[in-house]
């Protein structure tokens, strides 16, 4: 009896001990900072929404300092990679996280770029901003996109909106699908290409850079470019008209998070990145849309002529641009197919909640 | 005034001819065959294929009104090219630039000295871009990087010209590098 008792206390003494000796490494890991490199390729300064929150000190930064009670800490490293190669720094862990502009990807990732593809999302940019984020927070979307990245060695984390790249800037104006054709449109992008081929115009690559002197000089009649980019570059010096076409509805990148770093974070800390992330999406869609909105005052000032399609026309452009689609879904592979019925499946509930 | 060491300096070897010298002569050889038909005329016949494939862009442009859309594209990655390519053989020709306002008042063996630290530095430069060309390369097959352009070029067979360009510089300042040891010590053993 005696041996019995003492054989508990020894036991209960042992637990104590162990117990007291696992307070501090539980108190530690709950007080440990997890520090991440943010890479981003800053070329546009402050006028690129998303510098807004990815600038050292701007809201990502501080929105997971603040949340995570001190225990995420940003390393934000402007110009580290070029936007091209963001994506495979983040995958081999030479960057924790990193703003990954799809488009300029579009060759080597043609899944995660169907954005591009006509039709999907209204050619309006305020409707299409508003659809195109609704699709991003699909959670059937939100997986495929997930499960895509993951075999790259990333995990999905949000994505950040610029207007879309979809108007025609040119020398003449251009009212109906007869006006497109033969007009040398400068376009970047497999698709984009596709698309301008199908409705009849003949595509030109040049250099971002000169494209309004390329206008001034012939060597090309028109620009296919979003209206505060193609503002900004000086194309309504140099232009008469800007047509929404049904091509490159959206221009998006997407932000992205080393998966072992990700997985490697307590589910608490996982929870803050997400949320942080969702709301971050959130604010630069309402500013790439107010910005949109702006855009169209200034350049309707500048005595652009603004013009769309006939509602007829628009029907056979889209019809002629289905091309695009059939293009995207050889590049993309397997998860092509589902990732499409995913994201035409999101636009729809989101406009059937809209009424739109 | 410049120091003429190597190739083209008309400058004769020192003639200590062991077995092990004349591998390493006849390997001199091949980096500077290499170096003048790869880096120099390979490399000048280019810029005629640039100037041609430029020119089938404005014509099919303006009188077909149907571009081609290659020249932008190919184009860049021939500039790359070419000027990657292209070191071994200006390093060959002392074509770089080259800032000689103090090393000329230098006395000539201490110039020659100055001279082998700045090779075996421009030696270390030319490694550490053979390292980042292999690595880029290396990624751009793994994740099968294309261009984003019409042509979805792979990016890796492009981007190869860097690893040829550096390595080829990197033999070439070997070269260099040996011919100038040997005048050294030829020099030292004179005295």
């Amino acid at each position: 009896m005696k041996q019995r008792t003492l054989m508990g206390a020894l036991g209960l003494v042992l637990i104590l001990v162990l117990g007291l000796a696992a307070v501090p490494e539980l108190f530690a890991q709950e007080k440990k900072v997890y520090e991440f490199t943010f890479a981003w390729n800053d070329i546009w300064g402050p006028k690129f929404r998303a510098s807004q929150i990815y600038r050292p000190g701007g809201e990502m930064q501080r929105m997971l300092w603040e949340r995570s009670g001190g225990r995420i800490k940003l390393n934000i490293v402007p110009r580290m990679f070029p936007g091209t190669e963001i994506l495979q720094a983040v995958a081999t862990g030479k960057a924790d996280m990193g703003d990954v502009p799809m488009p300029y990807l579009s060759g080597t990732y043609p899944l995660l770029n169907w954005g591009e593809i006509p039709g999907i999302v209204s050619e309006d940019p305020v409707k299409g901003l508003a659809e195109e984020l609704a699709v991003y927070q699909d959670p059937k979307v939100q997986k495929l996109n997930d499960t895509a990245l993951r075999k790259l060695g990333l995990t999905y984390w949000f994505i950040t909106q610029w207007d879309p790249a979809n108007g025609i800037w040119s020398k003449k104006e251009v009212n109906t699908l007869d006006d497109f054709k033969g007009l040398k449109v400068r376009v970047g992008g497999y698709l984009p290409t596709a698309g301008i081929k199908a409705m009849g115009a003949s595509p030109v690559t040049i250099a971002g850079s000169e494209l309004a002197p390329a206008m001034m000089a012939g060597t090309i009649d028109a620009v296919l470019t979003s209206l505060g980019y193609g503002y900004s570059i000086g194309l309504a010096k140099v232009s008469k008209a800007f047509t929404l076409t049904p091509l490159s509805p959206t221009w998006t990148a997407v932000t992205v998070m080393n998966a072992k770093k990700f997985d490697a974070l307590p589910p608490d800390l996982q929870k803050v990145v997400r949320d942080v992330g969702r709301e971050l999406e959130q604010a630069v869609s309402l500013s790439t849309t107010a910005e949109y909105i702006m855009s169209v005052d200034t350049v309707d000032l500048s005595g652009i002529k603004r013009t769309q399609l006939s509602e007829a026309d628009q029907k056979k452009a889209l019809e002629a641009c289905k091309v695009v689609e059939q293009e995207w879904l050889k590049l993309a592979g397997d998860q092509g197919p589902e990732m499409l019925k995913a994201v035409k499946g999101a636009v729809e509930k989101y406009r059937s909640f809209t009424g739109k | 005034m410049h120091l003429q060491f190597g190739v083209g300096s008309g400058q004769a070897l020192p003639t200590l001819s062991t077995g092990g010298q004349a591998q390493m002569d006849k390997l001199f050889r091949v980096v500077e065959w290499f170096s003048h038909y790869v880096s120099g005329v390979l490399m000048a016949g280019s810029i005629f294929i640039l100037m041609l494939m430029v020119l089938v862009e404005v014509v099919t442009r303006y009188i077909m009104n149907q571009p081609l859309s290659l020249a932008d594209e190919y184009g860049g990655y021939m500039l790359v090219a070419m000027t990657m390519v292209g070191l071994a053989y200006t390093w060959k020709e002392k074509g770089h630039i080259y800032v000689d306002l103090v090393v000329n008042r230098l006395p000539d063996s201490l110039r020659m000295k100055l001279r082998l630290v700045t090779l075996i530095l421009a030696m270390i430069l030319s490694v550490l871009l053979v390292v980042a060309s292999w690595e880029l390369v290396s990624q751009s097959f793994l994740f099968g990087a294309r261009s984003g352009s019409w042509l979805r070029t792979p990016l890796a067979w492009p981007q190869m010209t860097l690893i040829l360009g550096s390595v080829m510089l990197a033999a070439q300042l070997f070269v260099d590098i040996v011919r100038l040891v040997r005048s050294l010590t030829a020099a030292g053993g004179g005295r």
